[in-house]
């Protein structure tokens, strides 16, 4: 084998050196043409919009059910960013306003009221009403998926809320303990799919 | 590099390229508000102080803890005071004790004054006849937050000046005032 050279190495050498001699008349002209290559990628831009976004029910009593109105349609959600997302949706406690510290509704997670505790559903356009459940982490449970861009871009949903037993009694009319004002809110996500 | 580990790098930031955009995420909120009943009720304990024989122009105190105003309602509340004229309980038109608003005595006139348990040491507020804001001695006004919400308070009252001749200091008359105790829903 020695003093052979290989076929395969012989036909490299040559790739080299018929590259090396193309070259050769470009260099004797002192110009020179190079490439650049640019790549970029689209940046995603993820933005859901609700309207409206507030629920003023007004005066509420005790273990009593409220709707929106319109109950099915009431806000409409709408996808204005540039790529196809998935909706999750959840609830949080109603606090006092007043003071918030000192007296709230927690968030039912099984569809029962009680005392103190308070429940509320999604009321969605194909009929179903699914709980609105508190996650401390997390986004919640999946709303609408595949909620894409142009037409298509929006779904609509209305809210349903059942108010706690009352606290209690005083002339047999029955009063919270936190009179005044509650507030409590509905997170929506959307995630890139 | 070593082309092995030139390899797994690139593999790594490709698989976190697809997971960025799935954790990539945008909230909207709805806010939901609503009313509830109010209902406005405090209650006093005790609701008596029974000082018994007083001489002219002398200051008598209760403890700084001696009542309790407890807020029975649902809702938060500010509390107001007022006094009144002391009046000679067997005949009130015949005998009276004006109520002070200078913080002074005098003949014929009697002087009252709160102070709110735990507050500066002798802060004590002037009562007067006008339905006044109860203050803690920085001008912090009372509030009650919530049923169940407690605060104490002791009175002091200072006898009016002796006169004999004017009859404006006798002696073995039952005198009687009240004070007035408000709440508002704040």
């Amino acid at each position: 084998m020695a003093g052979k050279m290989s076929p395969r190495i012989a036909s490299i050498a040559l790739v080299i050196i018929l590259v090396l001699i193309s070259s050769l008349p470009a260099l004797a002209e002192e110009s020179d043409g190079e490439t650049i290559t640019i790549t970029m990628t689209t940046k995603t831009v993820l933005e859901i919009e609700l309207n409206p976004t507030s629920w003023e029910i007004g005066q509420v009593g005790p273990n009593t059910e409220y709707k929106t109105n319109p109950e099915k349609t009431w806000c409409t959600m709408t996808n204005r960013g540039n790529c196809m997302v998935n909706t999750y949706i959840k609830g949080d406690d109603a606090v006092w306003t007043e003071s918030p510290s000192v007296y709230k509704w927690t968030l039912s997670d099984d569809g029962y009221n009680g005392t103190q505790i308070y429940v509320l559903w999604c009321l969605k356009e194909d009929g179903s009403s699914p709980l609105i459940k508190k996650y401390e982490d997390g986004i919640g449970d999946e709303f609408y998926s595949g909620l894409g861009m142009g037409e298509g871009n929006q779904k609509q949903f209305g809210l349903k809320l059942l108010t706690p037993p009352p606290d209690y009694t005083k002339g047999g009319i029955g009063y919270f303990s936190g009179g005044g004002e509650m507030e409590s809110h509905i997170i929506v996500s959307g995630v890139a799919v | 590099m070593n082309r092995r580990i030139v390899s797994m790098a690139l593999t790594i930031i490709l698989a976190l390229i697809p997971c960025l955009s799935a954790l990539a995420a945008d909230n909207s909120t709805v806010t939901i508000t609503m009313l509830t009943d109010k209902y406005v009720e405090i209650t006093l304990e005790p609701a008596e102080w029974d000082i018994g024989d007083v001489e002219s122009n002398t200051p008598y105190v209760t403890n700084a803890t001696w009542c309790t105003i407890t807020n029975e309602g649902n809702c938060v509340v500010d509390i107001y005071i007022k006094g009144e004229d002391a009046v000679w309980v067997d005949n009130p038109s015949a005998y009276t004790w004006k109520l002070s608003s200078t913080e002074n005595n005098g003949k014929g006139v009697y002087a009252l004054w709160y102070h709110i348990a735990y507050d500066s040491a002798d802060s004590y507020t002037l009562i007067t006849t006008i339905d006044t804001h109860m203050k803690k001695a920085n001008g912090e006004v009372l509030q009650l937050i919530g049923n169940g919400a407690q605060k104490e308070f002791g009175l002091k009252l200072l006898t009016p000046l002796a006169d004999t001749e004017t009859g404006h200091f006798w002696g073995g008359r039952e005198m009687k005032t009240t004070i007035t105790i408000s709440a508002v829903a704040a």
